[in-house]
Protein backbone atom coordinates (compact mmCIF):
# COMPACT_ATOMS: atom_id res chain seq x y z
CA UNK A 1 0.00 0.00 0.00
CA UNK A 2 1.35 3.40 -0.80
CA UNK A 3 1.84 5.94 1.93
CA UNK A 4 -0.89 8.15 0.57
CA UNK A 5 -3.50 5.44 0.31
CA UNK A 6 -2.46 4.18 3.67
CA UNK A 7 -2.82 7.45 5.45
CA UNK A 8 -6.11 8.06 3.70
CA UNK A 9 -7.25 4.74 5.13
CA UNK A 10 -6.73 6.06 8.63
CA UNK A 11 -8.02 9.54 8.00
CA UNK A 12 -10.99 10.14 10.23
CA UNK A 13 -13.22 11.47 7.53
CA UNK A 14 -12.31 8.91 4.87
CA UNK A 15 -15.00 6.40 4.22
CA UNK A 16 -13.23 3.71 2.26
CA UNK A 17 -14.12 0.09 1.65
CA UNK A 18 -13.97 -0.43 5.37
CA UNK A 19 -16.86 1.49 6.84
CA UNK A 20 -16.25 2.74 10.31
CA UNK A 21 -19.11 2.27 12.74
CA UNK A 22 -19.59 5.84 13.72
CA UNK A 23 -18.03 7.71 10.86
CA UNK A 24 -21.24 9.68 10.54
CA UNK A 25 -20.67 11.56 13.78
CA UNK A 26 -16.98 12.29 13.31
CA UNK A 27 -16.19 15.94 13.27
CA UNK A 28 -13.16 18.05 12.73
CA UNK A 29 -11.78 17.71 16.24
CA UNK A 30 -12.29 20.95 18.10
CA UNK A 31 -12.48 21.27 21.86
CA UNK A 32 -13.93 24.20 23.77
CA UNK A 33 -13.74 24.65 27.52
CA UNK A 34 -16.32 27.02 28.96
CA UNK A 35 -15.65 28.08 32.55
CA UNK A 36 -14.53 24.58 33.49
CA UNK A 37 -13.93 24.01 37.19
CA UNK A 38 -13.12 20.83 39.05
CA UNK A 39 -13.17 20.18 42.77
CA UNK A 40 -11.87 16.91 44.18
CA UNK A 41 -13.14 15.72 47.54
CA UNK A 42 -10.48 13.71 49.25
CA UNK A 43 -9.79 12.68 52.83
CA UNK A 44 -7.49 15.70 53.11
CA UNK A 45 -10.38 18.01 52.23
CA UNK A 46 -11.39 19.76 49.05
CA UNK A 47 -8.93 20.39 46.26
CA UNK A 48 -9.77 22.93 43.60
CA UNK A 49 -7.92 21.33 40.70
CA UNK A 50 -9.35 23.61 37.98
CA UNK A 51 -10.78 27.10 38.19
CA UNK A 52 -12.82 28.74 35.46
CA UNK A 53 -10.89 27.46 32.47
CA UNK A 54 -12.06 28.82 29.14
CA UNK A 55 -10.10 27.77 26.13
CA UNK A 56 -10.52 26.90 22.47
CA UNK A 57 -8.54 24.17 20.77
CA UNK A 58 -8.67 24.24 17.01
CA UNK A 59 -9.10 21.40 14.61
CA UNK A 60 -5.87 19.83 13.45
CA UNK A 61 -3.52 21.72 15.73
CA UNK A 62 -0.95 20.36 18.16
CA UNK A 63 -1.81 21.98 21.44
CA UNK A 64 0.41 21.86 24.53
CA UNK A 65 -0.55 22.02 28.19
CA UNK A 66 2.24 22.86 30.61
CA UNK A 67 2.47 23.79 34.24
CA UNK A 68 4.05 22.73 37.47
CA UNK A 69 3.21 19.40 39.07
CA UNK A 70 -0.29 19.54 40.51
CA UNK A 71 -1.28 22.53 38.36
CA UNK A 72 -4.25 20.61 36.98
CA UNK A 73 -2.95 19.55 33.56
CA UNK A 74 -4.14 15.96 33.75
CA UNK A 75 -7.44 16.99 35.26
CA UNK A 76 -8.04 19.35 32.35
CA UNK A 77 -7.03 16.84 29.68
CA UNK A 78 -9.18 14.14 31.24
CA UNK A 79 -12.31 16.26 31.05
CA UNK A 80 -12.10 16.00 27.26
CA UNK A 81 -13.02 12.31 27.20
CA UNK A 82 -14.77 12.60 30.54
CA UNK A 83 -12.47 10.36 32.46
CA UNK A 84 -13.02 13.29 34.78
CA UNK A 85 -16.33 15.15 34.91
CA UNK A 86 -16.07 18.91 35.50
CA UNK A 87 -17.75 20.23 38.62
CA UNK A 88 -18.73 23.44 36.87
CA UNK A 89 -18.72 24.69 33.29
CA UNK A 90 -18.90 22.67 30.10
CA UNK A 91 -16.65 20.93 27.65
CA UNK A 92 -17.70 20.91 24.01
CA UNK A 93 -16.21 18.49 21.54
CA UNK A 94 -17.02 19.56 18.01
CA UNK A 95 -19.66 21.80 19.50
CA UNK A 96 -21.35 18.99 21.40
CA UNK A 97 -21.72 19.39 25.16
CA UNK A 98 -20.38 16.13 26.52
CA UNK A 99 -21.56 16.54 30.10
CA UNK A 100 -25.02 15.16 29.41
CA UNK A 101 -23.84 11.95 27.74
CA UNK A 102 -25.01 8.62 29.12
CA UNK A 103 -22.92 5.45 28.82
CA UNK A 104 -23.81 4.88 25.14
CA UNK A 105 -23.00 8.41 24.13
CA UNK A 106 -19.86 8.43 26.21
CA UNK A 107 -18.61 5.23 24.62
CA UNK A 108 -19.25 6.72 21.17
CA UNK A 109 -17.45 9.94 22.15
CA UNK A 110 -14.45 8.03 23.46
CA UNK A 111 -14.14 6.13 20.22
CA UNK A 112 -13.53 9.51 18.57
CA UNK A 113 -10.87 10.49 21.07
CA UNK A 114 -7.67 8.48 21.39
CA UNK A 115 -5.51 8.70 24.48
CA UNK A 116 -1.96 7.69 25.31
CA UNK A 117 -0.37 7.53 28.72
CA UNK A 118 2.96 8.00 30.45
CA UNK A 119 3.07 4.37 31.54
CA UNK A 120 1.53 3.09 28.30
CA UNK A 121 -1.24 1.14 30.11
CA UNK A 122 -1.12 -1.85 27.78
CA UNK A 123 -2.89 -5.06 28.76
CA UNK A 124 -0.21 -7.53 29.78
CA UNK A 125 -2.41 -10.56 29.14
CA UNK A 126 -2.94 -9.62 25.49
CA UNK A 127 -0.54 -9.62 22.58
CA UNK A 128 0.32 -6.47 20.67
CA UNK A 129 -2.29 -7.36 18.08
CA UNK A 130 -4.96 -8.08 20.69
CA UNK A 131 -4.19 -4.80 22.46
CA UNK A 132 -4.52 -2.79 19.27
CA UNK A 133 -7.60 -4.76 18.18
CA UNK A 134 -9.50 -4.23 21.43
CA UNK A 135 -11.07 -0.84 20.58
CA UNK A 136 -12.50 -2.35 17.39
CA UNK A 137 -13.46 -5.63 19.01
CA UNK A 138 -15.54 -3.91 21.69
CA UNK A 139 -17.09 -1.71 19.01
CA UNK A 140 -18.30 -4.84 17.23
CA UNK A 141 -16.28 -4.35 14.04
CA UNK A 142 -16.18 -7.44 11.83
CA UNK A 143 -13.19 -9.71 12.33
CA UNK A 144 -11.78 -9.30 8.84
CA UNK A 145 -11.95 -5.54 9.09
CA UNK A 146 -10.24 -5.65 12.46
CA UNK A 147 -7.30 -7.56 11.01
CA UNK A 148 -6.89 -5.09 8.18
CA UNK A 149 -7.12 -2.04 10.39
CA UNK A 150 -4.80 -3.39 13.05
CA UNK A 151 -2.27 -4.13 10.30
CA UNK A 152 -2.62 -0.55 9.09
CA UNK A 153 -2.19 0.91 12.55
CA UNK A 154 0.83 -1.27 13.33
CA UNK A 155 2.39 -0.27 10.07
CA UNK A 156 1.75 3.39 10.79
CA UNK A 157 3.68 3.18 14.07
CA UNK A 158 6.39 0.99 12.58
CA UNK A 159 5.65 -2.20 14.51
CA UNK A 160 4.96 -4.69 11.74
CA UNK A 161 6.06 -8.16 12.73
CA UNK A 162 5.65 -7.54 16.46
CA UNK A 163 1.98 -8.41 16.52
CA UNK A 164 2.30 -11.75 18.32
CA UNK A 165 4.57 -10.36 21.04
CA UNK A 166 3.40 -9.60 24.57
CA UNK A 167 3.96 -6.01 25.78
CA UNK A 168 6.38 -7.07 28.53
CA UNK A 169 8.83 -8.05 25.80
CA UNK A 170 8.89 -4.59 24.25
CA UNK A 171 11.05 -1.54 24.94
CA UNK A 172 9.45 1.62 26.30
CA UNK A 173 9.43 3.24 22.89
CA UNK A 174 7.83 0.19 21.31
CA UNK A 175 5.22 0.05 24.07
CA UNK A 176 4.30 3.67 23.41
CA UNK A 177 4.02 2.86 19.71
CA UNK A 178 1.54 0.11 20.59
CA UNK A 179 -0.28 2.68 22.73
CA UNK A 180 -0.42 5.04 19.77
CA UNK A 181 -1.62 2.30 17.43
CA UNK A 182 -4.34 1.37 19.92
CA UNK A 183 -5.38 5.01 20.18
CA UNK A 184 -5.46 5.49 16.41
CA UNK A 185 -7.08 2.27 15.30
CA UNK A 186 -10.58 3.68 15.81
CA UNK A 187 -9.63 6.61 13.57
CA UNK A 188 -10.14 9.28 16.19
CA UNK A 189 -10.25 12.98 15.43
CA UNK A 190 -8.47 13.95 18.65
CA UNK A 191 -5.46 12.39 20.34
CA UNK A 192 -4.80 13.12 24.03
CA UNK A 193 -1.27 12.56 25.32
CA UNK A 194 -0.62 12.70 29.06
CA UNK A 195 3.16 12.88 29.44
CA UNK A 196 3.49 10.32 26.69
CA UNK A 197 7.26 10.67 26.45
CA UNK A 198 8.12 11.21 30.10
CA UNK A 199 9.16 7.61 30.65
CA UNK A 200 11.35 7.49 27.54
CA UNK A 201 14.98 8.32 26.89
CA UNK A 202 15.76 11.44 24.81
CA UNK A 203 16.36 9.56 21.58
CA UNK A 204 13.17 7.53 21.86
CA UNK A 205 11.32 10.72 22.83
CA UNK A 206 12.44 12.29 19.58
CA UNK A 207 11.28 9.34 17.52
CA UNK A 208 7.88 9.32 19.24
CA UNK A 209 7.53 13.08 18.68
CA UNK A 210 8.44 12.57 15.06
CA UNK A 211 5.69 9.96 14.85
CA UNK A 212 3.14 12.25 16.52
CA UNK A 213 4.02 15.11 14.21
CA UNK A 214 3.75 12.78 11.24
CA UNK A 215 0.35 11.55 12.40
CA UNK A 216 -0.83 15.09 12.90
CA UNK A 217 0.21 16.05 9.37
CA UNK A 218 -0.95 12.96 7.57
CA UNK A 219 -4.20 12.26 9.39
CA UNK A 220 -5.00 15.83 10.29
CA UNK A 221 -6.08 14.92 13.79
CA UNK A 222 -5.96 17.34 16.68
CA UNK A 223 -3.28 16.48 19.24
CA UNK A 224 -3.48 17.78 22.79
CA UNK A 225 -0.48 16.98 24.90
CA UNK A 226 0.82 17.46 28.42
CA UNK A 227 4.52 17.44 29.04
CA UNK A 228 7.15 18.58 31.49
CA UNK A 229 9.71 18.73 28.70
CA UNK A 230 9.64 22.23 27.25
CA UNK A 231 11.65 21.03 24.29
CA UNK A 232 8.72 18.79 23.36
CA UNK A 233 6.42 21.80 23.25
CA UNK A 234 8.92 23.78 21.20
CA UNK A 235 9.42 20.82 18.92
CA UNK A 236 5.84 20.04 17.90
CA UNK A 237 3.21 22.35 19.41
CA UNK A 238 1.67 25.29 17.68
CA UNK A 239 -0.08 26.75 20.71
CA UNK A 240 0.35 26.26 24.41
CA UNK A 241 -1.50 26.99 27.62
CA UNK A 242 0.30 27.43 30.93
CA UNK A 243 -1.66 26.32 34.00
CA UNK A 244 -0.87 27.49 37.48
CA UNK A 245 -2.84 26.19 40.50
CA UNK A 246 -5.77 25.30 38.30
CA UNK A 247 -5.95 28.58 36.41
CA UNK A 248 -4.70 29.73 33.03
CA UNK A 249 -1.50 31.69 33.59
CA UNK A 250 -1.00 32.44 29.92
CA UNK A 251 -1.88 31.06 26.57
CA UNK A 252 -0.85 31.64 23.00
CA UNK A 253 1.34 30.56 20.10
CA UNK A 254 4.42 28.73 21.33
CA UNK A 255 6.81 31.21 19.77
CA UNK A 256 5.12 34.03 21.67
CA UNK A 257 4.79 32.33 25.03
CA UNK A 258 8.29 30.90 24.84
CA UNK A 259 9.85 33.96 23.29
CA UNK A 260 8.50 36.43 25.79
CA UNK A 261 7.05 34.61 28.81
CA UNK A 262 4.99 37.06 30.84
CA UNK A 263 3.81 35.01 33.78
CA UNK A 264 6.28 34.02 36.54
CA UNK A 265 5.05 30.42 36.27
CA UNK A 266 6.01 30.33 32.60
CA UNK A 267 9.35 31.91 33.30
CA UNK A 268 10.06 29.33 35.98
CA UNK A 269 9.11 26.49 33.64
CA UNK A 270 11.27 27.85 30.86
CA UNK A 271 14.28 28.42 33.11
CA UNK A 272 16.08 25.22 32.07
CA UNK A 273 15.72 26.15 28.41
CA UNK A 274 17.44 29.49 28.87
CA UNK A 275 21.02 28.48 28.59
CA UNK A 276 22.01 31.79 27.07
CA UNK A 277 22.79 33.50 30.36
CA UNK A 278 26.34 32.26 31.16
CA UNK A 279 26.67 30.58 34.52
CA UNK A 280 29.68 32.65 35.62
CA UNK A 281 27.73 35.81 34.87
CA UNK A 282 24.81 34.58 36.96
CA UNK A 283 27.25 33.83 39.79
CA UNK A 284 28.57 37.39 39.79
CA UNK A 285 25.24 39.08 39.34
CA UNK A 286 24.21 41.31 42.26
CA UNK A 287 20.74 42.78 42.67
CA UNK A 288 21.98 46.30 43.43
CA UNK A 289 24.84 48.50 42.36
CA UNK A 290 27.66 48.41 44.92
CA UNK A 291 29.76 51.27 43.59
CA UNK A 292 30.02 53.90 40.90
CA UNK A 293 32.17 51.66 38.72
CA UNK A 294 29.67 48.75 38.64
CA UNK A 295 28.19 47.87 35.30
CA UNK A 296 24.49 47.29 34.72
CA UNK A 297 23.47 44.05 33.02
CA UNK A 298 20.71 44.61 30.46
CA UNK A 299 18.54 41.77 29.30
CA UNK A 300 16.63 42.06 26.03
CA UNK A 301 14.22 39.42 24.80
CA UNK A 302 12.31 39.53 21.60
CA UNK A 303 10.03 37.22 19.72
CA UNK A 304 8.51 37.25 16.28
CA UNK A 305 10.30 40.36 15.10
CA UNK A 306 13.73 41.40 13.90
CA UNK A 307 16.52 41.67 16.45
CA UNK A 308 16.98 45.16 17.94
CA UNK A 309 19.58 47.21 16.08
CA UNK A 310 22.64 47.14 18.32
CA UNK A 311 24.14 50.26 16.78
CA UNK A 312 21.00 52.21 17.68
CA UNK A 313 21.26 50.96 21.23
CA UNK A 314 24.95 51.82 21.43
CA UNK A 315 24.18 55.31 20.22
CA UNK A 316 21.43 55.75 22.77
CA UNK A 317 23.66 54.46 25.54
CA UNK A 318 26.32 57.04 24.78
CA UNK A 319 29.04 55.13 26.60
CA UNK A 320 30.47 51.67 26.05
CA UNK A 321 28.04 48.76 25.73
CA UNK A 322 29.52 45.31 25.85
CA UNK A 323 27.80 42.26 24.42
CA UNK A 324 27.90 39.53 27.06
CA UNK A 325 25.82 36.88 25.35
CA UNK A 326 23.27 36.51 22.61
CA UNK A 327 21.23 33.71 21.22
CA UNK A 328 18.59 33.39 18.54
CA UNK A 329 16.50 30.40 17.68
CA UNK A 330 13.60 29.82 15.43
CA UNK A 331 10.31 28.47 16.74
CA UNK A 332 7.69 27.76 14.09
CA UNK A 333 9.32 30.21 11.72
CA UNK A 334 9.56 33.01 14.27
CA UNK A 335 12.83 34.37 15.59
CA UNK A 336 13.05 34.18 19.33
CA UNK A 337 16.12 35.79 20.80
CA UNK A 338 17.82 37.01 23.87
CA UNK A 339 20.63 39.57 24.12
CA UNK A 340 22.53 40.33 27.31
CA UNK A 341 24.56 43.54 27.44
CA UNK A 342 26.79 45.11 30.07
CA UNK A 343 26.64 48.92 30.30
CA UNK A 344 29.57 50.79 31.77
CA UNK A 345 29.31 53.73 34.19
CA UNK A 346 27.83 56.81 32.60
CA UNK A 347 25.51 54.87 30.32
CA UNK A 348 22.16 56.49 29.72
CA UNK A 349 19.98 53.51 30.78
CA UNK A 350 16.77 55.44 30.25
CA UNK A 351 17.71 56.16 26.67
CA UNK A 352 18.51 52.49 26.07
CA UNK A 353 15.14 51.56 27.47
CA UNK A 354 13.48 54.16 25.29
CA UNK A 355 15.19 52.73 22.21
CA UNK A 356 14.32 49.16 23.15
CA UNK A 357 11.27 48.86 25.33
CA UNK A 358 11.87 45.23 26.34
CA UNK A 359 15.29 46.08 27.80
CA UNK A 360 15.43 45.29 31.48
CA UNK A 361 18.23 45.74 34.00
CA UNK A 362 18.57 42.35 35.67
CA UNK A 363 21.45 43.20 38.01
CA UNK A 364 24.93 44.56 38.34
CA UNK A 365 28.43 43.19 38.07
CA UNK A 366 31.56 44.87 39.39
CA UNK A 367 33.95 46.43 36.89
CA UNK A 368 36.57 43.70 37.03
CA UNK A 369 34.21 40.73 36.55
CA UNK B 1 -2.93 -54.66 53.56
CA UNK B 2 -6.00 -56.64 52.55
CA UNK B 3 -7.51 -56.36 49.09
CA UNK B 4 -10.70 -55.06 50.73
CA UNK B 5 -8.72 -52.29 52.34
CA UNK B 6 -7.16 -51.40 49.00
CA UNK B 7 -10.64 -51.27 47.44
CA UNK B 8 -11.83 -49.12 50.32
CA UNK B 9 -8.92 -46.72 49.86
CA UNK B 10 -9.49 -46.51 46.12
CA UNK B 11 -13.17 -45.76 46.69
CA UNK B 12 -12.24 -43.14 49.31
CA UNK B 13 -9.75 -41.52 46.94
CA UNK B 14 -12.43 -41.26 44.26
CA UNK B 15 -14.92 -39.82 46.74
CA UNK B 16 -12.46 -37.16 47.89
CA UNK B 17 -11.58 -36.29 44.31
CA UNK B 18 -15.26 -36.00 43.42
CA UNK B 19 -16.24 -33.96 46.46
CA UNK B 20 -13.36 -31.55 46.12
CA UNK B 21 -13.66 -31.35 42.33
CA UNK B 22 -17.35 -30.56 42.23
CA UNK B 23 -17.26 -28.09 45.10
CA UNK B 24 -14.17 -26.38 43.66
CA UNK B 25 -16.06 -26.02 40.38
CA UNK B 26 -18.97 -24.43 42.24
CA UNK B 27 -16.58 -22.19 44.19
CA UNK B 28 -15.09 -20.93 40.91
CA UNK B 29 -18.47 -20.37 39.25
CA UNK B 30 -19.85 -18.52 42.25
CA UNK B 31 -16.67 -17.06 43.72
CA UNK B 32 -15.42 -15.18 40.66
CA UNK B 33 -18.65 -13.26 40.10
CA UNK B 34 -18.76 -12.60 43.84
CA UNK B 35 -15.19 -11.28 43.78
CA UNK B 36 -15.92 -9.12 40.73
CA UNK B 37 -19.00 -7.78 42.50
CA UNK B 38 -17.02 -6.96 45.64
CA UNK B 39 -14.40 -5.09 43.60
CA UNK B 40 -16.61 -3.22 41.15
CA UNK B 41 -19.52 -2.27 43.41
CA UNK B 42 -17.45 -0.44 45.99
CA UNK B 43 -17.11 3.32 46.26
CA UNK B 44 -15.54 4.63 43.04
CA UNK B 45 -15.90 1.25 41.32
CA UNK B 46 -17.35 0.82 37.86
CA UNK B 47 -20.71 -0.42 39.20
CA UNK B 48 -20.96 1.60 42.39
CA UNK B 49 -23.61 0.28 44.80
CA UNK B 50 -21.79 0.87 48.09
CA UNK B 51 -24.63 -0.22 50.35
CA UNK B 52 -25.17 -3.59 48.68
CA UNK B 53 -21.40 -3.96 48.58
CA UNK B 54 -21.22 -3.58 52.35
CA UNK B 55 -24.04 -6.07 52.94
CA UNK B 56 -22.49 -8.72 50.70
CA UNK B 57 -19.09 -8.08 52.28
CA UNK B 58 -20.56 -8.69 55.74
CA UNK B 59 -22.26 -11.90 54.58
CA UNK B 60 -18.98 -13.16 53.13
CA UNK B 61 -17.20 -12.42 56.40
CA UNK B 62 -19.95 -14.21 58.27
CA UNK B 63 -19.51 -17.43 56.31
CA UNK B 64 -15.75 -17.18 56.62
CA UNK B 65 -15.97 -16.80 60.39
CA UNK B 66 -17.83 -20.10 60.90
CA UNK B 67 -15.52 -23.14 61.30
CA UNK B 68 -16.13 -25.74 58.60
CA UNK B 69 -17.14 -28.47 61.01
CA UNK B 70 -19.87 -26.21 62.39
CA UNK B 71 -20.98 -25.19 58.92
CA UNK B 72 -21.20 -28.84 57.95
CA UNK B 73 -23.79 -29.46 60.66
CA UNK B 74 -25.49 -26.08 60.59
CA UNK B 75 -26.16 -26.37 56.87
CA UNK B 76 -27.91 -29.74 57.11
CA UNK B 77 -31.41 -28.27 56.53
CA UNK B 78 -30.12 -26.26 53.59
CA UNK B 79 -28.32 -29.31 52.23
CA UNK B 80 -31.52 -31.33 52.38
CA UNK B 81 -33.31 -28.56 50.51
CA UNK B 82 -30.70 -28.43 47.75
CA UNK B 83 -29.69 -32.06 47.18
CA UNK B 84 -32.58 -33.87 48.86
CA UNK B 85 -30.39 -35.86 51.25
CA UNK B 86 -28.25 -35.23 54.31
CA UNK B 87 -25.81 -38.08 53.95
CA UNK B 88 -23.32 -39.14 51.30
CA UNK B 89 -20.96 -37.37 48.94
CA UNK B 90 -23.51 -34.84 47.72
CA UNK B 91 -24.34 -33.88 51.28
CA UNK B 92 -20.70 -32.96 51.78
CA UNK B 93 -20.45 -31.04 48.51
CA UNK B 94 -22.98 -28.43 49.60
CA UNK B 95 -21.17 -27.30 52.78
CA UNK B 96 -17.77 -27.62 51.09
CA UNK B 97 -18.88 -25.31 48.28
CA UNK B 98 -20.56 -22.91 50.66
CA UNK B 99 -17.39 -22.67 52.70
CA UNK B 100 -14.95 -22.51 49.76
CA UNK B 101 -16.85 -19.87 47.77
CA UNK B 102 -16.35 -16.90 50.14
CA UNK B 103 -12.81 -18.06 50.88
CA UNK B 104 -11.89 -18.14 47.20
CA UNK B 105 -13.84 -14.94 46.48
CA UNK B 106 -11.81 -12.98 49.02
CA UNK B 107 -8.52 -14.22 47.53
CA UNK B 108 -9.67 -13.47 43.98
CA UNK B 109 -10.86 -10.06 45.17
CA UNK B 110 -7.35 -9.16 46.29
CA UNK B 111 -5.94 -10.01 42.86
CA UNK B 112 -8.67 -8.04 41.09
CA UNK B 113 -8.01 -5.02 43.27
CA UNK B 114 -4.35 -5.11 42.33
CA UNK B 115 -5.11 -4.52 38.66
CA UNK B 116 -3.57 -1.15 37.76
CA UNK B 117 -6.34 1.51 37.67
CA UNK B 118 -4.46 2.97 34.68
CA UNK B 119 -5.49 -0.10 32.68
CA UNK B 120 -9.14 0.47 33.51
CA UNK B 121 -8.77 4.09 32.43
CA UNK B 122 -7.07 3.08 29.21
CA UNK B 123 -9.94 0.67 28.56
CA UNK B 124 -12.48 3.40 29.21
CA UNK B 125 -10.60 5.74 26.92
CA UNK B 126 -10.83 3.31 24.00
CA UNK B 127 -14.58 2.98 24.43
CA UNK B 128 -14.91 -0.16 26.54
CA UNK B 129 -18.20 -0.62 28.30
CA UNK B 130 -18.17 -1.80 31.87
CA UNK B 131 -18.60 -5.46 31.11
CA UNK B 132 -15.82 -5.21 28.54
CA UNK B 133 -13.59 -3.93 31.31
CA UNK B 134 -14.44 -6.96 33.44
CA UNK B 135 -13.91 -9.36 30.58
CA UNK B 136 -10.88 -7.85 28.88
CA UNK B 137 -9.08 -6.08 31.69
CA UNK B 138 -9.98 -7.18 35.22
CA UNK B 139 -10.24 -10.94 34.77
CA UNK B 140 -7.32 -11.54 32.35
CA UNK B 141 -4.97 -9.21 34.22
CA UNK B 142 -5.82 -10.77 37.59
CA UNK B 143 -5.74 -14.34 36.24
CA UNK B 144 -2.35 -15.37 37.67
CA UNK B 145 -3.46 -14.26 41.14
CA UNK B 146 -6.85 -15.92 40.74
CA UNK B 147 -5.27 -19.23 39.73
CA UNK B 148 -2.87 -18.95 42.65
CA UNK B 149 -5.86 -18.35 44.92
CA UNK B 150 -7.69 -21.33 43.45
CA UNK B 151 -4.68 -23.52 44.26
CA UNK B 152 -4.79 -22.43 47.89
CA UNK B 153 -8.56 -22.95 47.97
CA UNK B 154 -8.39 -26.50 46.58
CA UNK B 155 -5.63 -27.49 48.99
CA UNK B 156 -7.68 -26.13 51.89
CA UNK B 157 -10.72 -28.04 50.59
CA UNK B 158 -8.81 -31.30 50.47
CA UNK B 159 -8.09 -30.77 54.15
CA UNK B 160 -11.67 -29.80 54.96
CA UNK B 161 -13.08 -32.80 53.10
CA UNK B 162 -11.55 -35.03 55.76
CA UNK B 163 -14.40 -33.90 58.01
CA UNK B 164 -17.00 -34.96 55.49
CA UNK B 165 -17.22 -38.31 57.30
CA UNK B 166 -19.50 -36.53 59.75
CA UNK B 167 -22.24 -36.57 57.13
CA UNK B 168 -21.25 -40.05 55.93
CA UNK B 169 -19.66 -38.83 52.76
CA UNK B 170 -16.65 -41.09 53.00
CA UNK B 171 -13.45 -39.98 51.44
CA UNK B 172 -9.84 -40.39 52.52
CA UNK B 173 -10.15 -38.47 55.76
CA UNK B 174 -13.01 -40.70 56.82
CA UNK B 175 -10.98 -43.86 56.18
CA UNK B 176 -8.05 -42.47 58.14
CA UNK B 177 -10.30 -41.64 61.07
CA UNK B 178 -12.15 -44.93 61.15
CA UNK B 179 -9.33 -47.36 60.52
CA UNK B 180 -6.24 -45.43 61.41
CA UNK B 181 -7.43 -43.56 64.48
CA UNK B 182 -10.21 -45.64 65.95
CA UNK B 183 -8.73 -49.09 65.15
CA UNK B 184 -5.07 -48.16 65.46
CA UNK B 185 -4.22 -49.41 61.96
CA UNK B 186 -1.11 -47.29 61.48
CA UNK B 187 -0.49 -48.61 57.96
CA UNK B 188 -3.82 -47.31 56.71
CA UNK B 189 -3.13 -44.00 58.36
CA UNK B 190 0.26 -43.71 56.67
CA UNK B 191 -1.09 -44.70 53.26
CA UNK B 192 -3.87 -42.11 53.52
CA UNK B 193 -1.39 -39.42 54.52
CA UNK B 194 0.84 -40.37 51.59
CA UNK B 195 -2.08 -40.16 49.17
CA UNK B 196 -3.09 -36.78 50.58
CA UNK B 197 0.46 -35.48 50.24
CA UNK B 198 0.57 -36.59 46.62
CA UNK B 199 -2.82 -34.96 45.91
CA UNK B 200 -1.87 -31.68 47.53
CA UNK B 201 1.49 -31.64 45.75
CA UNK B 202 -0.16 -32.36 42.41
CA UNK B 203 -2.62 -29.49 42.91
CA UNK B 204 0.12 -27.12 44.01
CA UNK B 205 2.39 -28.10 41.14
CA UNK B 206 -0.36 -27.70 38.56
CA UNK B 207 -1.37 -24.33 39.95
CA UNK B 208 2.20 -23.07 40.09
CA UNK B 209 2.86 -24.20 36.53
CA UNK B 210 -0.21 -22.43 35.17
CA UNK B 211 0.66 -19.25 37.06
CA UNK B 212 4.24 -19.38 35.77
CA UNK B 213 3.01 -19.81 32.19
CA UNK B 214 0.63 -16.87 32.54
CA UNK B 215 3.27 -14.66 34.04
CA UNK B 216 5.90 -15.57 31.49
CA UNK B 217 4.22 -13.63 28.73
N1 LIG C 1 -8.69 11.75 42.01
C1 LIG C 1 -8.26 12.80 42.75
N2 LIG C 1 -8.66 12.96 44.01
C2 LIG C 1 -8.26 14.00 44.76
N3 LIG C 1 -7.44 14.97 44.32
C3 LIG C 1 -7.00 14.87 43.05
C4 LIG C 1 -7.37 13.78 42.20
N4 LIG C 1 -6.77 13.94 41.00
C5 LIG C 1 -6.05 15.07 41.11
N5 LIG C 1 -6.18 15.64 42.32
C6 LIG C 1 -5.58 16.90 42.78
O1 LIG C 1 -5.86 17.89 41.82
C7 LIG C 1 -4.74 18.71 41.59
C8 LIG C 1 -4.37 18.68 40.12
O2 LIG C 1 -3.96 17.40 39.78
P1 LIG C 1 -3.50 16.99 38.32
O3 LIG C 1 -3.23 15.53 38.33
O4 LIG C 1 -4.46 17.51 37.33
O5 LIG C 1 -2.13 17.80 38.20
P2 LIG C 1 -1.04 17.75 37.03
O6 LIG C 1 -0.86 19.14 36.59
O7 LIG C 1 -1.41 16.74 36.02
O8 LIG C 1 0.23 17.28 37.85
P3 LIG C 1 1.46 16.35 37.37
O9 LIG C 1 2.33 17.20 36.53
O10 LIG C 1 2.11 15.98 38.66
O11 LIG C 1 0.89 15.18 36.64
C9 LIG C 1 -3.65 18.20 42.50
O12 LIG C 1 -3.62 19.00 43.65
C10 LIG C 1 -4.07 16.81 42.83
O13 LIG C 1 -3.62 16.45 44.10
MG1 LIG D 1 -0.58 14.83 35.43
Amino acid sequence: MTDAAFSAGLRPSAVQGVVSLDSAVRGPGTVRFEGVGKVFHSSAGEVQALKDISLDIRAGEVFGIIGRSGAGKSSLLRTINRLEAPTTGRVLVDGQDISALQEDGLVRLRRRIGMIFQHFNLLSAKTVRENVALPLQVAGVARADITARVDEALKLVGLEGKDATYPSRLSGGQKQRVGIARALVSRPEILLCDEATSALDPETTLSILELLRDINRRLGLTIILITHEMSVIREICSRVVVLETGEIAEEGPVWQVFGAPRHPATQALLQPLQRDLPADLVAHLRPTSQGPRDRAVIDIRYAGRAAPDLSVLAQAAGAGLELLSAGVERIQGHSVGRIVLAAGPGTDLAAVQAAETTARVIGYVSAND
Amino acid sequence: MSPQMIDRLWQAFQDTLFMVGVSAGIAVLAGIPLAVFLVTSGHGGIFPTPRLNRIVGLAVNGFRAVPFIVLLVALIPFTRLVVGTTIGVWAAIVPLAVSATPFFARIAEVSLREVDPGLIEAAQSIGCRRWHIIRHVLLPEAMPGIIGGLTITVVTMIGASAMAGVVGAGGLGDVAMRYGYQRFDTNVMLVVIAILIVMVSAVQFTGDTVVRRLKAR
